[in-house]
């Protein structure tokens, strides 16, 4: 299943298709409703952070090559805690992907499924996530390849597009609700990096070590890019006090968009981009959770687990039963989970890996000096 | 290889048949496209809502029908259905004219959403805002404002010119592109004004227009029926008509043709005034909104003469704002390009001296016009429609600061500085 490695193309390619997927849904409104008039200088401030976070993963990873997270958690504290923390990943990814699943057919029946089961939807979206798992990376990879240009494009023809709409003044007062609301208690926006995670695993996946800096740095600078885009669009166009709580923040600005008198209605056009980015996001999620299943269990043939694992996003999606119970999920649980899984818990153990590491080393080369 | 074919084409069936409204339940035949809906007080201060439903062609002529004590008429040439129920909201309502007419109402085709002025005073938030929720009306939808009811206006607009109710509805709004006369106002700008708080709402203002005579020309609040007219007295009054709405009277009190002409002004969501077509000019250019209009000035050389001008945006008419103590202190800047549409023997266009002259007289004249504007809407109306603060918020550094400040209330005690530059460029083609 992971023979297949990917070129640097298809290594962005598969690290934005994680990331776009919180400019899609809630996260630009969301941000919004956090740091209100700043929230520009907050995600310039908060890609710096996420910048440094990286380039000391980076270094940290470059002592182990050839290892994802999961293997050097092996290495920091045996079979057991890569069992707990892969296990505790593979929930982290399979309830991640249960509230995207949700939030975005609940964005679908809003806008154009009304009569359909919102069940029916999400079933839909989980088939087709299995079965295009069992084609393998090398089928996601290629997918995300072409989806992804027609998403930067569907973004970038929104910023654009919205532009009539826009009250440049929005963006002041500059501070928003103040330096410490927008600087210290604003940090907790890094979550809308939170895509990252996949950074973890895919070290080892790259044909090139040397491409992992070039990956993740382009992703972050493309995502912060495309996310400024996002959010300067929305700050624009809607005053902060009624900002949008739709689960699809773009639908609101893909909405107003008209092209002359003649074509005056073309958000049809973005579902239609958007349905198979949110495909290729929740395939590329499983992917990474059945190659730690993989590493955990050594088992030979993973499609079976494919269905289990579709089957349990399923079910979380359905456990959740109203848009408060939605947005809680995606606003706290998810934000928090996020912080807390990506960038402090993994961060902690890449640390204490290398610090381990270290010791060994000065231990082997105390050790052969006595010899 | 057949195995993946095998793969991709279920998923194809299964999407295809899937999402294609597997029900039929929005079949077009199954549809009635409302092209306007009216908003008005009904009895025991319930809604009362009028729906303009297009009638598909090749049917019959159109007419009016009600539903819950509502009104009814015919209109020879109408190629719509109005259809007025009385409800507790705007969705129920909806959903009862679904019932009368025994087809859904689709609302994506909505051209116009008109409030009476009765209800507008009363605060239209809430209906903007489950307008704005409703996933099927465009954003882009105009919202107006009419002196006289809701229902009147939709039944009384019925197409000279055009033969698509719809049609017309999309022309009559391009209209203030080339008179000024009035200023579109869309769902989407109402709601986003409503919601700042650095600008107050407005849009536009209609009415129905009666021939000579008529007591009540605005017959807000009155019985709404409509009767059959086949004739409408067709084109707009003429600028010189100073009513605050540009209305004009009728010879036996019937509605004829809807007119459509100044600016309806919000506090918040609540109507507070409104300008007539001449104040609207002001407005527009205060705002950069104007595209080109006609100002008549008084002749420097004969008293009792007026010279027409073309005025058209020169450049961007910049604003700003500078706060003490004592207030906002604003000033405006404006510089307009304008051509002489008037050619009498009183001047001569090629000499210099008079050029100058029609220069000066005509700053003046739209300076006292811009200044007469913003002391209307500052301490008469209270309400920022130019949305000057936007050109102040800059200035306070966090959202608290701003909040303090309450820009609304300082507004009231503003000072304004105008300054005019009206450049005339070629004017004759004769002389």
């Amino acid at each position: 299943m992971n023979s297949y490695k990917l070129k640097l193309l298809e290594g962005i390619a598969i690290v934005l298709t994680i990331l776009l997927s919180h400019i899609l849904l809630s996260v630009p409104s969301e941000l919004v409703t956090t740091t209100a008039s700043a929230t520009l200088l907050n995600i310039v401030f908060v890609t710096i952070i996420t910048l440094i976070f990286f380039l000391i993963i980076y270094k940290l990873f470059s002592l182990f090559p050839g290892c994802n997270i999961i293997d050097i958690s092996e290495f920091l504290g045996g079979k057991v805690f890569k069992f707990i923390y892969g296990v505790c990943y593979i929930a982290y990814i399979l309830v991640l992907s249960s509230i995207m699943i949700r939030l975005f057919a609940e964005g679908l029946a809003l806008i154009s499924f009304s009569h359909i089961d919102i069940d029916f939807i999400m079933l839909l979206f989980v088939i087709a996530v299995g079965v295009l798992n069992i084609f393998g990376l090398k089928a996601i990879s290629r997918l995300n390849l072409i989806i992804i240009p027609l998403m930067i494009l569907s973004i970038v023809f929104i910023f654009f597009g919205s532009f009539g709409e826009y009250t440049f003044q929005r963006v002041f007062p500059l501070l928003g609700y103040g330096i410490k609301e927008t600087f210290v208690d604003g940090i907790s926006n890094i979550y809308s990096f939170s895509g990252l995670y996949v950074l973890f695993f895919i070290f080892p996946l790259l044909t090139k070590i040397s491409e992992f800096k070039k990956v993740g740095i382009t992703s972050i600078l493309s995502y912060s890019f495309f996310l400024l885009l996002s959010v300067a669009a929305l700050l624009f166009s809607i005053p902060q006090i009624a900002n949008t709580t739709s689960p699809i923040s773009l639908y609101v600005l893909a909405r107003q968009i008209t092209l002359g008198d003649y074509i005056q209605s073309i958000d049809a056009i973005f579902l239609l981009i958007w349905i198979p980015f949110m495909l290729a996001y929740l395939s590329t999620n499983i992917h990474f959770a059945l190659t730690t299943f993989k590493q955990l269990t050594n088992i030979k043939y993973i499609s079976g687990v494919v269905y289990c694992f579709c089957a349990v996003i399923f079910v979380i999606a359905l456990i959740v039963k109203n848009m408060p119970e939605i947005n809680i999920l995606s606003n706290v649980v998810y934000k928090y989970l996020s912080i807390g899984f990506v960038f402090v818990l993994s961060l902690v153990i890449l640390i204490l890996a290398c610090i381990k590491k270290l010791i060994l080393k000065i231990l082997k080369k105390e050790a052969t000096s006595n010899v | 290889m057949f195995k993946k074919m095998f793969y991709v084409m279920g998923i194809i069936i299964f999407c295809a048949v899937a999402f294609s409204g597997y029900l039929h339940e929005q079949d077009i035949n199954d549809l009635a496209y409302v092209i306007a809906i009216g908003f008005d007080i009904g009895n025991d201060d319930k809604l009362k809502l009028t729906f303009q439903i297009s009638i598909p062609s090749g049917n019959s002529s159109g007419s009016s029908g009600g539903g819950d004590g509502s009104s009814s008429s015919e209109k020879g040439v109408s190629d719509t259905l109005n259809q007025t129920v009385e409800c507790n909201s705007f969705n129920s309502g909806l959903n009862t004219a679904n019932n009368i007419i025994s087809k859904r109402l689709n609302l994506s085709h909505c051209k116009f959403i008109i409030f009476s002025e009765e209800l507008a005073s009363q605060g239209i938030s809430d209906y903007i805002y489950t307008l704005e929720n409703n996933i099927e009306l465009r954003s882009n939808c105009n919202i107006l404002v009419s002196t006289s009811t809701a229902e009147e206006f939709i039944n009384s607009s019925t197409p000279i010119l055009e033969h698509s109710t719809s049609k017309y509805y999309e022309i009559i709004t391009t209209a203030s592109r080339y008179s000024g006369y009035t200023s579109n106002a869309t769902l989407n700008t109402v709601y986003t004004s409503i919601a700042d708080d650095f600008s107050e709402t407005s849009t536009m203002l209609g009415n129905v227009q009666k021939e000579e005579g008529s007591e009540d020309e605005s017959s807000s609040g009155g019985d709404s029926s409509s009767e059959e007219s086949g004739s409408s007295s067709g084109g707009n009054s003429s600028g010189g008509n100073s009513s605050s709405s540009g209305q004009t009277s009728s010879e036996n009190g019937m509605p004829t043709d809807i007119i459509i002409g100044g600016i309806a002004v919000f506090k918040k969501d609540k109507l507070v005034g409104t300008l007539s077509k001449e104040e609207t000019v002001p407005y527009l250019i205060v705002t950069d909104k104007l595209k080109e209009c006609v100002v008549s000035i008084p002749s420097p050389f004969s008293e009792g003469n007026y010279i027409d001008l073309h005025i058209y945006d020169f450049s961007k008419t910049k604003n700003s704002v500078k706060l003490d103590s004592s207030g906002p202190q604003i000033t405006t800047d404006v510089t307009l390009k304008s051509t002489i549409l008037s050619n009498d023997f009183d001047f001569d266009s090629s000499s210099k001296e008079d050029i100058e002259k029609i220069i000066s007289v005509a700053s003046d004249h739209l300076k006292n016009q811009i200044m007469s504007y913003y002391e209307k809407t500052a301490r008469e109306f209270k309400s920022d429609i130019t949305g000057l603060g936007k050109y102040a918020v800059y200035k306070f550094p966090t959202i608290s600061d701003w909040e303090n400040y309450n820009w609304p209330e300082k507004f009231e005690t503003a000072t304004f500085d105008v300054n005019v530059q009206v450049n005339i460029e070629s004017s004759y083609f004769i002389s």
